[in-house]
């Protein structure tokens, strides 16, 4: 069975962002503007984040670009009281739109912040609505929503390799913010594939998991930058 | 409807940068002019009238016709900031052929005065081209990969190339810049530097590298001049190089210049000449001050000095695809003494020399109707109100032109007080043709077309002036035989090679989407140095000449520093930079940067973008005012507070930030924040307000990092 996982690397990595934008004009995710913003209601499934080591100018800020990590235990699904968020057997945490009641306790329980509530009705002023995707679905004022490790270009994969009757290859599935990243930082493929590219980067002594100690088991994977003399 | 790279395109190869992921937002924003609009009575208060682009045509072509009946058609100005060839091209043509020296150019910040240090010593007018993918070492100073005029996408994929491109090989990254900034914190060095230091900090390494030795004497015998000092045939004795860098920047004197540490230097030098290939590249940083030509000069240098030129991991220069360029309109006697009329913004043009002198100030000459009054004036993708230096000065040449027209997709600080609007379309609507801008070295020529239906098609500026062209008359119309952009693009793109197995070029051009020829050509001397003895010049011989030309025209100064030139003002130098008010310790200066998502500041009113969070301030939307923490103590500001930003030229509100990596004495603004928002006709929220129009005289740059402004509470 495939297990879908990422593995970013941050010596690649410029922080510039393509993947966040490149994520929102995927996923159909709404611009709130400048007031909900300052609210902190502005909507990343893919969000760079900062972790600073010492002071600014002596130490080093890391940026993470931060999905959801799709975790092999996942608290989110545990706290929900109506199984709107589940696992599914490839290793996807999903989300029931329809099913969801917008009580956050999934969004409190993520440890890693990448979940996010719709405060309001998503709209488009006209003709923004011809940018959407029509692939994703929009979701509805009142529910959870996150990083999908874009399920619906999973699905298609799939649905490609059945139509041709073969397995689905080793790079065949590309995330919007893998597929944008300039500096190829991104990758993306099944983490039991012992051949896959992730398998294999996800061995290299650079691999490190954030919040490892939690025991959530993430399945998104990050290779700590280098050094020179390497 | 998507946006995508194109997988194998040798700059994108299937990826974008943030700021191509938003060009759907600009296709579908809800604010976009749909047609144009004629201003009927006062400028910015009077009804507002609806028009066809036949009917905008018919109106341009009456008001244009009317200086060729009275033959004064030099008072025609078209002002452009289209970063497309193909206007550049029939823009250039609709002035010569209608009789007007007046096609000014707006070029993105910095490229001046980079293309100029290339051009004076490798005889190549464009910014340098690197080999990013074998590079081992890369000093950058002032220059940043997400925030370069240079295709982000080129220099982004450099760096994941540089990083770990190659197995067992990872480059080692050094940023030299005036802040620390969040790209400093993904390199392995950072160095910090004081404002307008960068060509003293260069030279300071040169220093170390000639004393001790580790230059590459191999190229420097074959490809340089100027390394020791030499007697021309007629006797004239001209310094060298490496005298010069001996005597005048030993590392104590460069490190009291520069403020970086002297062991620093020292350890850059041995770094940077024992892990070749590595490369010195100079950008914004260096770009924004009034030395910044020779600052950038000096940069360079050190690429000559260890022979990191045209070779696998060093300094490319980008060679131009055999395009069929139609031949320039060969001026028909009728507007002959049109186009000897001196060009309104006071510029030398000259073909053989390296200068492009804006003399004084072009909106400055357009309020003073000087030389001569101004009819009739065009922007097309250019904003000045927002964009320029001194938006004041042009709401007062506004005042003095009896007609201004705007092509601009939204309602913008200009437009809204132009008689004249209209809506060219997006990139995405129009047929166009681009060379790559330095980057690959090889070269490739990307074709757009139409990629659906909108009312706009065929409205891009091109087609627009074609059209009016085509409409007055036979001897401006004769210079446009083209029915269409597409045939005209179709006869430029004749003599480029198909791929083996194809015939048509067109066809497989408009397939793939673009042209290019692979590999680079290494090792043809006469294209990568056309200097004097094909070399590359430390005894800069284009820039001596440029001098003498300048000095008879009037202009006493080089880059500013002084009158009587001595012979080593033709080698690498650090001449320092001159700050508006720098005496005075309670001013700060200020830092204008781009980021990422920022660019230079032209598109960023998409509301995509603004809404995510600036790494340098963790804050989206709104204008910010970068301050160091001490700083903001001592001036009793918290964040979030609003203060006023004033300097010379305007004054400005912004948000406080505290930001470490800020220094003490300076403050920051990023380029455009806030584009787009409504505010009063007197004050701008364009941070480039405050910033005064002075320019880097050898070169023609502006220098926007030359000012220094007072904060206090609003």
């Amino acid at each position: 069975m495939t297990r879908w996982g990422m593995v970013i690397d941050l010596d690649r990595c410029s922080g510039c962002q393509a993947c966040v934008v490149a994520c929102r004009q995927e996923n159909n995710i709404p611009v709130v503007g400048r007031e909900q913003a300052a609210m902190g209601r502005a909507i990343f499934w893919m969000q760079i984040i900062e972790e600073r080591e010492g002071g600014h100018n002596e130490g080093r800020t890391r940026y993470l670009p931060r999905p959801c990590m799709h975790c092999d235990n996942p608290p989110c699904v545990k706290v929900c009281p109506v199984g709107a968020t589940y696992r599914n057997p490839e290793g996807l945490v999903g989300q029931i739109y329809a099913r969801c009641i917008g009580c956050r306790y999934c969004t409190a329980a993520c440890p890693y912040t990448a979940r996010y509530f719709n405060w309001y009705e998503p709209s488009w002023e006209p003709p923004r609505e011809k940018s959407l995707n029509p692939d994703v679905y929009v979701r509805p004022k009142g529910v959870v929503e996150k990083c999908s490790f874009c399920v619906h270009r999973i699905r298609k994969a799939q649905r490609k390799a059945k139509d041709e009757n073969r397995e689905i290859e080793d790079g065949e599935v590309i995330p919007a913010c893998a597929e944008t990243c300039p500096s190829k930082a991104i990758h993306f493929g099944d983490l039991d594939d012992p051949d896959s590219e992730v398998s294999k980067l996800a061995g290299s002594r650079r691999a490190f998991r954030l919040e490892e100690f939690l025991g959530t088991d993430p399945k998104v994977i990050y290779l700590r930058e280098g050094e020179w003399s390497e | 409807m998507k946006i995508e790279g194109i997988p194998g395109h040798p700059l994108n190869n299937g990826s974008l940068c943030p700021r191509g992921q938003s060009a759907l937002q600009l296709l579908y924003h809800p604010h976009r002019l749909a047609y144009p609009v004629l201003n009927k009575g006062a400028r910015g208060n009077g009804s507002l009238q609806r028009m066809t682009h036949e009917e905008a045509v018919g109106l341009l072509a009456e008001k244009i016709g009317d200086l060729v009946r009275r033959r004064q058609t030099h008072r025609l100005v078209i002002v452009s900031g289209s970063h497309s060839d193909t206007d550049e091209l029939i823009l250039r043509r609709f002035c010569d052929s209608v009789g007007t020296p007046n096609y000014i150019k707006i070029e993105s910040l910095g490229r001046r005065s980079r293309s100029m240090a290339m051009g004076l010593s490798q005889g190549i007018f464009k910014p340098p081209s690197i080999d990013w993918s074998n590079c081992n070492f890369v000093m950058l100073f002032g220059s940043e990969p997400g925030t370069s005029d240079i295709s982000p996408m080129w220099l982004l994929r450099g760096f994941g190339e540089l990083r770990q491109g190659r197995a067992g090989r990872r480059a080692k990254i050094v940023h030299v810049s005036t802040h620390f900034s969040p790209f400093s914190s993904k390199v392995d060095d950072w160095i910090k530097i004081k404002p307008g230091t960068y060509g003293a900090l260069a030279l300071g390494i040169a220093h170390i590298i000639i004393s001790e030795e580790k230059y590459d004497a191999d190229f420097i015998e074959h490809f340089t001049l100027g390394f020791e000092e030499f007697k021309e045939v007629d006797g004239t004795l001209r310094p060298g190089f490496k005298e010069h860098v001996l005597n005048n920047y030993e590392p104590a004197k460069v490190s009291s210049i520069t403020g970086v540490p002297e062991e620093v230097i020292i350890r850059l030098a041995d770094e940077f000449s024992s892990n070749r290939p590595a490369v010195a590249y100079g950008g914004d940083g260096p770009a924004s001050y009034s030395n910044a030509v020779s600052e950038l000069v000096a940069i360079h240098s050190l690429n000559a000095l260890i022979g990191s030129i045209d070779v696998p991991g060093g300094v490319l220069i980008q060679r131009d695809p055999p395009l069929r360029m139609p031949e320039r309109v060969s001026n028909n006697s009728l507007f002959t003494h049109n186009l000897s009329q001196p060009p309104v913004d006071d510029s030398i043009r000259s073909s053989n020399l390296p200068v492009y002198m804006a003399g004084s100030n072009l909106p400055m000459r357009l309020s003073d109707s000087s030389p001569y009054p101004v009819e009739v004036l065009v922007l097309v993708d250019y904003d000045p109100l927002e964009e320029a230096p001194g938006p004041n000065y042009w709401r007062e040449a506004f005042k003095q032109i009896p007609f201004v027209v705007s092509f601009c997709n939204f309602s913008d600080e200009s437009s809204r007080i132009c008689d004249l609007v209209i809506p060219p379309g997006t990139f995405l609507e129009r047929w166009d043709g681009k060379s790559v801008d330095s980057s690959v070295g090889f070269p490739v020529w990307g074709l757009s077309r139409p990629v659906l239906e909108t009312p706009l098609d065929g409205m891009d500026p091109s087609s627009f002036f074609m059209k009016l062209a085509k409409s007055m008359g036979h001897q401006i119309a004769g210079a446009f035989p083209w029915q269409s952009i597409e045939e005209l693009l179709k006869e430029i793109a004749m003599d480029l090679n198909p791929s083996p197995g194809q015939v048509n070029p067109w066809d497989e051009i408009a397939a793939k989407g673009y042209w290019s020829q692979s590999p680079y050509r290494f090792g043809r001397q006469r294209e990568v140095y056309q200097t004097r003895g094909n070399r590359f010049n430390f005894f800069m011989y284009s820039m001596e000449a440029a001098a003498s030309h300048l000095r008879s025209a009037g202009y006493a100064n080089l880059d500013k520093t002084g009158t009587d030139l001595a012979q080593s003002a033709f080698l690498p130098n650090h001449n320092s930079a001159e700050f508006e008010n720098w005496d005075n310790r309670e001013l700060f200066f200020l830092e204008l940067f781009g980021t990422t998502l920022s660019g230079h500041g032209r598109h960023f009113s998409l509301e995509g973008l603004r809404e995510l969070q600036e790494l340098d301030l963790n804050k989206s939307w709104g204008l910010w005012l970068l301050i160091n923490p001490r700083t903001a103590s001592k001036l009793n500001l918290s964040n979030n507070e609003i203060v006023w930003v004033e300097s010379n030229h305007g004054k400005l509100s912004a948000r406080v930030k505290k930001v470490e990596g800020i220094s003490e004495d300076s403050v920051g603004m990023i380029f455009g924040q806030d584009k787009g928002t409504e505010h009063s006709d007197t004050l701008s929220n364009s941070a480039m307000s405050l910033v005064g129009e002075n320019i880097s005289p050898l070169g023609g740059g502006l220098c926007w990092g030359t000012t220094k402004v007072r904060i206090y509470r609003a």
